[in-house]
């Protein structure tokens, strides 16, 4: 790989150590370790692709630069990594991403994309705007974090419904269209939510 | 050369941006205002039972005729002024308009399906699951009209929002 000689974040946030549980410890070894592997190109292993295939995303940050139409484009292209995270490679994704959040470091991750879809396609795609247009276009975690609360305390939809909707959209992605029996999963579970949603609404206080 | 730990940071922050960027993607539509609100002119009961009455007019839907008198029905709730905070109200509009925009689509009219699933999305970003919901509709409108580049957007940006909502599932204990 062909790394900048200066990292793609803001320098300062090197000498905060966060606090790190052993599990989190150990997955960070994990992914160094899919990181070696994305590197020499040697992952095999249908258990560990998911996360060569996420680090190879993190590795392409530091070699690509992408305008944010760019990768907005672009991201039409992931269908398979799409298919593996959400469906198939959960957990590894979510623990991934929660060790991420306390490593508030802003880097332009348009790159990784563009790096994955090369990863995945071998089509040649090259980079092509300065990475401060990408960096530009990222929310600050406050933004995520604000844009995250719905402001009323509805009840979260359940891991059951998420999953259904998320079946619904990678085969409308990849098929386009959900098969009636996927489609009427999500029909179902969204009813029952629902009832939870217009209860919670019903019970809050205020004038009528 | 970098440690390990080094690696590690720059991989779990492209990660996070990774995940920004694609709730960026997610809400970056939907900034139109929505039209003004008259007074309310019903309780918070009354309109709540409208919303219960328009989806099981949906739910029960089986002819043609049935899914136009739902359409209706829903058109008349989301036409109400809610006595509702807008911001409570907000997740609750999105969803009948997501059931409006799949009935069109049900009745072959694309046109009027992009149009409840623009309206419903026009509402701000109210709850993530039911904006996902939305994004679906609007992506089969799109392809029934024969625009798959912007249905493929869409689903992009749904699947967005669908995988921070996996991700925080995930994260709970």
């Amino acid at each position: 790989m062909n790394h900048p000689s200066t990292p793609p974040w803001p320098e300062g946030a090197e000498g905060e150590e966060p606090e790190i549980s052993a599990e989190e410890a150990e997955l960070a070894a994990e992914l160094t370790r899919a990181l070696e592997l994305g590197s020499s190109g040697k992952a095999t292993d249908p258990r560990v692709l998911p996360l060569v295939e996420t680090a190879g995303l993190v590795q392409a940050s530091q070699k690509f630069d992408l305008s944010p139409a760019r990768e907005q484009a672009l991201r039409g292209e992931l269908s398979p990594l799409w298919k593996k995270a959400p469906v198939r490679a959960a957990a590894p994704t979510g623990r991934l991403i929660r060790v991420a959040r306390w490593l508030p470091l802003p880097v332009a991750a348009g790159g990784a994309l563009l790096w994955g879809i090369q990863q995945h396609s071998g089509a040649p795609l090259q980079s092509e705007a300065p990475r401060e247009q990408a960096v530009a276009s990222a929310p600050t975690a406050r933004e995520v974090a604000a844009w995250d609360e719905p402001g009323v305390p509805f009840p979260a939809p359940s891991a059951a419904l998420v999953r259904a909707q998320t079946e619904v959209l990678v085969q409308s992605h990849e098929s386009g269209g959900a098969r009636a029996d996927v489609r009427q999963t999500l029909d179902r579970g969204l009813s029952d939510y629902r009832q939870l949603v217009l209860a919670s609404l019903g019970r809050e206080e205020g004038p009528e | 050369m970098k440690s390990r730990v080094d690696v590690v940071r720059r991989a779990c922050s492209a990660v996070v941006l990774l995940v920004g960027l694609g709730l960026v993607g997610a809400c970056g539509r939907e900034e139109r205002a929505p039209a003004p609100l008259a007074a309310p002119t019903m309780t918070r009961a009354a309109w709540l039972e409208a919303v219960r009455q328009a989806h099981a007019g949906v739910d029960g839907a089986q002819s043609s005729d049935d899914k136009n008198d739902a359409l209706r029905r829903i058109a008349v709730v989301l036409d109400e002024a809610t006595p509702l905070p807008e911001a409570s109200a907000a997740p609750v509009r999105q969803d009948l308009a997501s059931r409006a925009a799949r009935l069109a689509l049900e009745l072959g009219r694309a046109d009027e399906a992009r149009g409840w699933a623009e309206r419903g999305l026009a509402l701000g970003n109210g709850m993530p699951f039911f904006r996902a919901n939305l994004l679906v509709e609007l992506a089969d409108a799109e392809r029934m009209l024969g625009k798959n580049e912007a249905a493929r957007e869409h689903l992009v940006q749904a699947l967005g929002i669908n995988q921070d909502l996996l991700d925080r599932e995930l994260e709970e204990p």
